[in-house]
């Protein structure tokens, strides 16, 4: 019994000190309190600067992701086609959406409608129906822009006749329509004042009143020939200046500041050995600028003649001001999803298993369709590249400074049509001659 | 880039050289289905029957890439970038049931590798139904940007009809031979 009561003593005291320790665990895992139903989260003032947003037409929707965290953070409704975001830079509680929709879906009455946005809560908060003739196509951009002074959206239309629509976001109304003949697509170029490109390789510059309606409409003279070698669409806008790619791989860099614009000489991404290889210039989206270093990125393929529209195996980089290039890089596939959901495995596989998927996936750059087609380049000193396709809902990730391949991240979407990179810098806004004519 | 970099560069770069399109799934299909069935392709399909789709007059065979209305290799493809209707319910020159024509279209001009003659194609869409999502073709041949709209596939020819801009697919009549 003396034993026993010993042995009672033992278990006693460890009890005695295993209590505190065992209070204080059921005490940190206490229960769940009651939570409030009906919480929406929102988004900070500012838009982060790893926030990327991708459309998607086949969900009708923009996504906005976190490239660094690989979170969604939420995503706006565009109705049917393809649905580009107008971002302010001044103003940013708001963005504009042009969208079209049809009473039964995709049938019935059509309505264009360019809707305000609320940049924290991601929801509608007014409309302004503008003519339904706003025009539909490929491009993921060029069909609207806003003015530098952020008054007015102007939206490109096409019934075939070309005209451009006008919405002050100020008043929140429609303005006016102002016909274009024989010129397509806007680009912002001046405080009230965009730039269009006509069918004989020329642009047209329109600049407006203050209340949106027509001041002035300038042509520059012809510059390119449509017909022997045409600019791509896909420009790039570093201040005054608008950098297109021909179908040849030639650099045309415009001057807006100029009354009718003024052209520098072009200058060939391509050497003559390379042109020899059958190198070209090819995507959806397929070059980018990084403004602080003036580089230059361009999805580039092997391929022949009538392939512009072809996603790249390689991505070029240039140095814009010398003119000369940096390097080539063959790319890792930013991968496949299934349905939305990313197919990518192994990313945490020991060495060399890790790079599993991206050796198969890499295999998919033999057929054309399966390329990746869009880049977009985030600003300041440590840029981001991300590059994606049509054909997938994921994103590869590159630090643009390496064009090191980070990871894969994926944005819900069935396909990733457009990439925008939401303005985080202060804008540069340069005044039209207009304007510096009246200061005169 | 090291050797085995380079190597698979160049293995990738020569097989893209000499695969035809589509020729990548073709294989893929193969190779899933296993070597007992490898007669049969999975992609492309040899839709065309000669006992029940005859050579029709001036075109090629129905049973060469080039004359089958299935594939994306017909001849009168040449310019396409969308879906061919011929997969969604119409033909090469019909549009699928319930949709509409649109009256306004881009034109190209293809080589009939049959009499060796280019013809001017008019790429008109059907409209109406939304993405039909089928053979898929891309060829952008003569293509140009938007801002040059008689030679621009990239635009959504849905205009100027009853049913609206919502694209379905795309058909390729020939209205005229260039001379």
């Amino acid at each position: 019994m003396a034993s026993l009561t010993q042995h009672t003593r033992l278990i006693l005291l460890c009890i005695a000190l295993l209590l505190p320790a065992s209070l204080y665990t059921q005490a940190a895992y206490s229960q769940v309190a009651v939570e409030p139903l009906g919480v929406v989260e929102t988004l900070p003032d500012t838009p982060g600067a790893t926030w990327f947003w991708a459309s998607d037409p086949l969900l009708e929707r923009v996504a906005l992701t976190d490239f660094s965290s690989n979170r969604v953070l939420g995503s706006v409704d565009g109705g049917w086609g393809i649905t580009a975001i107008l971002f302010a830079q001044q103003n940013r509680h708001e963005f504009y959406v042009p969208e079209t929709h049809y009473s039964r879906g995709s049938r019935g009455e059509r309505t264009d409608v360019v809707t305000f946005y609320d940049s924290k809560t991601l929801a509608p908060i007014d409309e302004v129906i503008i003519p339904a003739k706003r025009a539909h196509n490929a491009l993921p951009t060029a069909n609207a822009t806003l003015t530098d002074d952020e008054n007015f959206v102007v939206i490109f239309n096409m019934t075939p006749a070309q005209s451009i629509s006008i919405v002050d976001t100020q008043q929140r109304r429609f303005v006016t329509e102002i016909p274009t003949p024989g010129c397509s697509l806007v680009y912002g170029a001046g405080e009230r004042r965009v730039m269009m490109f006509c069918g004989d390789g020329s642009l047209l510059f329109i600049t407006l009143n203050n209340d949106g309606t027509l001041q002035h409409k300038q042509r520059s003279a012809v510059f390119f020939d449509p017909q022997q070698d045409p600019l791509t669409e896909k420009g790039v806008r570093i201040g005054t200046h608008w950098y297109f790619v021909s179908f040849e791989g030639y650099v045309y860099a415009v001057d807006t500041s100029a009354q009718a614009g003024s052209f520098a000489t072009p200058w060939s991404l391509i050497s003559d050995e390379e042109r020899r290889d059958s190198w070209r210039v090819g995507g959806r989206q397929f070059f980018a600028i990084h403004p602080d270093t003036m580089t230059g990125y361009v999805l580039m393929h092997e391929g022949e003649i009538d392939t512009h529209k072809t996603g790249g195996t390689h991505l070029w980089t240039f140095d814009l001001n010398t003119q000369q290039k940096i390097a080539a890089h063959k790319l890792v596939s930013p991968g496949f999803t299934f349905s939305g959901v990313p197919t990518e495995f192994g990313a945490d596989w020991i060495w060399p298993f890790n790079g599993l998927y991206s050796w198969l996936a890499g295999f998919s750059f033999i057929e054309p369709h399966a390329r990746p087609d869009a880049i977009i380049v985030t600003a300041g000193p440590e840029p981001v590249l991300l590059l994606g396709g049509q054909f997938s809902g994921m994103v590869a990730v590159y630090d643009a400074l390496t064009m090191e391949f980070q990871h894969r991240i994926t944005t819900g979407n069935l396909s990733n049509l457009v990439l925008q990179y939401p303005p985080v810098t202060s804008p540069v806004i340069p005044a039209s001659p207009s304007e510096q004519m009246a200061a005169q | 880039m090291n050797w085995f970099d380079r190597l698979f560069t160049r293995s990738s770069r020569q097989l893209a050289r000499r695969t035809s399109r589509r020729s990548f799934l073709n294989k893929l299909g193969l190779l899933t289905l296993g070597g007992s069935i490898s007669t049969l392709p999975l992609l492309p399909i040899a839709r065309a029957n000669p006992a029940t789709n005859p050579v029709n007059r001036g075109e090629p065979d129905p049973n060469t890439p080039e004359g089958d209305i299935y594939d994306c290799n017909y001849w009168r493809y040449c310019s396409i970038d969308g879906f061919i209707a011929s997969c969604c319910g119409g033909t090469a020159r019909s549009c699928p049931p319930g949709t509409e024509m649109s009256p306004v279209a881009w034109v190209g001009t293809c080589l009939n590798p049959a009499d060796g003659k280019h013809y001017i194609v008019s790429y008109n869409d059907c409209c109406g139904k939304t993405n039909c999502q089928r053979c898929f073709c891309h060829r952008n041949e003569g293509d140009k940007p938007v801002y040059y709209p008689s030679k621009s596939n990239d635009i959504d020819w849905c205009m100027g009809n009853q049913a609206g801009i919502v694209y379905n697919s795309t058909v390729s009549i020939v209205i005229g031979v260039e001379e």
